[in-house]
């Protein structure tokens, strides 16, 4: 089976006033369909750019990105954006909700971005399946961080995609919380979606099949 | 759910600010649409109020054509005057089916009122055919017409007995006029011999107010009349333009306020909406990451920025309708010259041109917003967190 995800000597580079910085090292690495991968590293070990380089919202300075097949290092920021909405699904760690727009409605703004705005079936579906069915037409200042992160969880599968990116996805979440949407993870997963979630917590990272550790922009461990 | 309803969602997010928006634009678009509702009702107005005079063209001394305008629809006294011997070979011009002789005369009366007086012949009735009175015409020297409005201050109807200390003269009212709602309802009508006499001015005239049998002829009518030594013929048409120049500096001098209120608007719609972009930069930077290509997002924020004008500028069409008796007073206060009757007249044209003004603000205003959100960092969005 190919891979989904196929990263070939990447490397991104950040000028820190005299100083360059290599958030990323010339990593390669290959991520399979249906895969659950924690990325795991200290602060500063270039986690949170590889994730960016993966979910096409960077550019390597060099090296190759091929996701699902498409090679996406010289795509122009339409391009870019395309593979984003049809094939990367992210969950961020403040969550990231509009404020002005119901849980129902939050769902289904990647799908009006694709012109595909009556979807209101499929966002409920989707609540329900991470256990807000009763939630759904509340806005986000009524709903617990928990319950945001599920929203968030929600929105990011509205389009279909193959891939979830979740950038410390129960950083801002108790526990218990934590564990909740772990669960959905592991669900998702066991349906077949790819998963690369970057976590500081061991905990967390114990519970993906495979765990890449990364330190000084450069992958330390499988 | 589409980006239009995207757009109006996130407006209810600020309500303050964008209803302080709105009242700026809606302020602008009330003061276009009044301007504009004036400078169309003006110009009716003045039609209506020449059509009303029944006078196609007006023969005086020579002079300036805004004095001969002045004298022929509001009254008033300049120290030359028209031998009345003119008057017969002002009727046998070609194409003339009436002529007037008109004497005018102004009085202060009491408590700083002024009282305007116009000797008029036989032929004056002839000019005004819509004209509506309960009683009659002159019936004898000392008999006079008054103005609905001139027998209301008077309060006296026919068959009355006015005396006129400042003339020590008295009338019998013999007629009075029904409202027309112009100038005409003003004026006390006498016998123009009976002025002559009591303002001493036997032989002399203001002026003949001619009425032609075909409006199309009035060249050939002006060129006969012209013949007539002394005699300055100014058409209704030309007192009009020479009115309408007259205003050409305050009308400029309103359609520059215009202008800086319409500037204003757009800097103050442009500074809203850039604030509320900057805040939000952080936002547009995740839609991105979700999907949202910046043509998405400069739509969101242009439709935003038009929507808050749009709605200014109904609430100020809105506003300039219920305020225009207010804008029409303001106005007379401050023009050289103002017709009788409704200056500010408006129709859809001008609500159309106001909304489309208002809509242009919008979208020039949210041009530099909309490009700016349009370009948000995805990875600045993320990374900030």
């Amino acid at each position: 089976m190919n891979d989904l995800i196929e990263l070939n000597t990447i490397t991104r580079a950040y000028q820190r006033g005299s100083e360059t910085i290599r958030a990323v090292n010339e990593i390669t690495l290959t991520v399979g369909p249906g895969e659950f991968v924690a990325i795991v590293g200290p602060s500063g070990s270039g986690k949170t750019t590889l994730l960016n380089l993966i979910g096409c919202v960077d550019k390597p300075d060099s090296g190759t990105v091929r996701i699902d097949g498409e090679e996406t290092t010289d795509l122009n920021e339409a391009g870019l954006t395309s593979i984003r909405a049809r094939k990367i699904g992210f969950v961020f760690q403040l969550f990231f909700l509009l404020p002005t727009l119901t849980a129902l409605e939050n769902v289904q703004l990647p799908a009006v971005f694709q012109r595909n705005g009556h979807c209101a079936g499929r966002a409920a579906q989707l609540l329900e399946r991470v256990g807000l069915n009763q939630r759904v037409h509340h806005l986000p200042q009524e709903l617990s961080g928990g319950e945001m992160q599920r929203v968030a969880i929600a929105r990011a599968l509205i389009n279909e995609p193959k891939i979830l990116l979740a950038d410390e996805p129960t950083g801002s979440l108790d526990s218990h919380h934590a564990k909740g949407i772990l669960e959905i993870f592991h669900e998702l997963n066991a349906s077949g979606l790819t998963i690369l979630m970057v976590t500081h917590n061991p905990e967390l990272a114990a519970k993906a099949n495979r765990t890449i550790a990364l330190r000084d922009g450069k992958v330390v461990g499988h | 759910m589409n980006l239009l309803t995207l757009s109006l969602k996130d407006l209810r997010r600020r309500r303050t600010r964008s209803a302080l928006t709105v009242a700026g634009v809606a302020l602008a678009a009330a003061t276009l649409f009044s301007l504009l509702s004036f400078n169309s009702g003006y110009r009716l107005s003045l039609q209506k109020e020449m059509s009303d005079s029944g006078i196609h063209m007006f023969v005086s001394t020579e002079g300036c054509p805004m004095e001969a305008a002045s004298m022929a629809l509001h009254g008033g006294e300049i120290p030359k005057f028209l031998p009345e011997a003119h008057v017969p070979a002002i009727r046998s011009a070609p194409g003339v089916r009436a002529a007037t002789s008109i004497l005018l005369f102004s009085v202060p009366g009491e408590s700083k009122r002024v009282d305007l007086f116009k000797g008029v012949d036989d032929e004056f009735p002839k000019l005004k055919p819509h004209w509506k009175f309960t009683g009659s015409w002159f019936t004898n020297e000392q008999s006079i017409v008054l103005g609905a409005e001139a027998a209301r201050v008077e309060k006296r109807t026919v068959g009355d007995k006015v005396f006129f200390p400042e003339l020590e003269a008295e009338f019998t009212v013999s007629g009075v006029l029904e409202r027309t709602g112009s100038e005409d309802d003003g004026w006390f009508y006498i016998p123009l011999k009976t002025a002559q006499r009591i303002f001493k001015k036997e032989g002399k005239l203001t002026g003949v107010g001619v009425n032609l049998h075909n409006v199309e002829k009035l060249q050939q009518t002006k060129e006969a009349l012209e013949t007539i030594p002394d005699a300055y013929v100014v058409t209704a048409q030309q007192m009009m333009e020479q009115i309408m120049k007259l205003i050409g500096s305050s009308k400029t001098l309103m359609f520059a306020v215009l202008g800086i209120a319409l500037a204003i608007a757009v800097l103050g719609v442009l500074n809203t909406v850039l604030m509320s972009v900057m805040e939000k930069l952080r936002e547009f930077g995740y839609m991105r990451c979700v999907g949202a290509s910046p043509g998405d997002i400069f739509i969101i924020v242009l439709t935003e920025t038009v929507t808050l004008c749009l709605v200014g500028g109904v609430l100020g069409v809105i506003v300039g309708a219920l305020g225009s008796s207010l804008a029409d007073q303001l106005i007379r206060q401050v023009l050289p010259y103002v017709p009788a009757g409704k200056m500010v007249v408006f129709d859809a044209s001008m609500l159309v041109l106001t909304l489309a003004v208002t809509v242009g603000i919008g979208a020039l205003a949210g041009l530099y917003p909309s490009w700016k959100a349009s370009h948000a960092s995805p990875m600045e969005a993320i990374r900030n967190e």
